[in-house]
């Protein structure tokens, strides 16, 4: 009897671990342009780079982000009212998609920079 | 391993036991070694460098390993890998060796499909956040490049 007790608790914990795990299956990944993606998952919210096919991502910003826009060249995030975000858009896969991002930028950075680069997008998710 | 798998599971609904644990170059850390989301960031590693000779300085950080369905499936038996679920992966190399730093969190947001809040420890003992970091270091093995 103790036997089976013990073995109905191994067995209850196992399936446990399988659900805490299997709620990462669940994660949700919205597609902005190419292989850039909005992902909330256990881990909070970010800005991705897909590398693959098999949900696998570089993350690019993370934090508690706030609004997202974009245009075929550039995406723009608003992490809050004091830091924003430029992220340049590659086209094809890129093992350094981290590179030319632009930020934290205050308010008026951005607000010039977005100008300079003729950025087109506007925030048009919010996150929240 | 699947006792410590037991534990940490235990620990998490509870609110005992350490809110980060830490395992480096010993068995649980290595469970995780050959894992789908391992194997992919150090493909991704080797792709990221494969024009590059000395690789005193690459990294790789931030690597978002994916887990879904398929990973649930690929995981199979090992606890670890079912209990990791997703992670993130920071990859560097020291000498002859390639580095990983895997990151976990386990949160009740994760189990409420991100619907859920989530706590730490410090607010609420019961299901509280907690973490792990499996770290462990292989030898670099790039076809070509033989002085590694």
């Amino acid at each position: 009897m103790n036997n089976i007790k013990i073995n109905t608790l191994k067995l209850l914990t196992i399936i446990l671990i399988c659900i805490l795990s299997s709620c990462d299956t669940f994660d949700s990944h919205k597609h902005l342009i190419g292989r850039y993606y909005f992902n909330h998952t256990k881990f909070g919210k970010c800005i991705c780079f897909k590398v693959d096919d098999n949900d696998n991502y570089v993350e690019l910003i993370d934090g508690a982000l706030n609004l997202i826009g974009y245009d075929n060249n550039y995406i723009i995030v608003e992490r809050n009212k004091h830091e924003f975000f430029i992220i340049p858009v590659f086209k094809g896969m890129n093992y350094f998609p981290e590179k030319g991002i632009l930020g934290p930028l205050n308010s008026k950075d951005f607000n010039e920079r977005k100008r300079i680069l003729k950025i087109k997008a506007d925030f048009s998710i919010d996150t929240n | 391993m699947a006792n410590v798998a037991a534990q940490m599971t235990k620990e998490f609904f509870t609110g005992t036991g350490q809110s980060t644990r830490i395992f480096y170059n010993d068995m649980v850390a290595k469970a995780l070694q050959h894992s789908r989301g391992a194997n992919a960031a150090r493909t991704f590693f080797y792709n990221k460098y494969k024009n590059i000779t000395d690789l005193t300085h690459a990294t790789v950080t931030h690597f978002d390993a994916g887990f879904g369905i398929r990973g649930l499936i690929s995981a199979g038996l090992n606890p670890i890998e079912q209990f990791a679920g997703n992670f993130k992966v920071n990859m560097w190399v020291d000498g002859t060796n390639l580095f990983f730093a895997v990151h976990n969190i386990t949160s009740s947001q994760s189990l409420t499909y991100d619907l859920g809040p989530n706590w730490e420890r410090s607010d609420h003992q019961t299901m509280g956040n907690t973490e792990q970091w499996y770290i462990w270091s292989e030898p670099i093995n790039r076809p070509g490049y033989e002085q590694y």
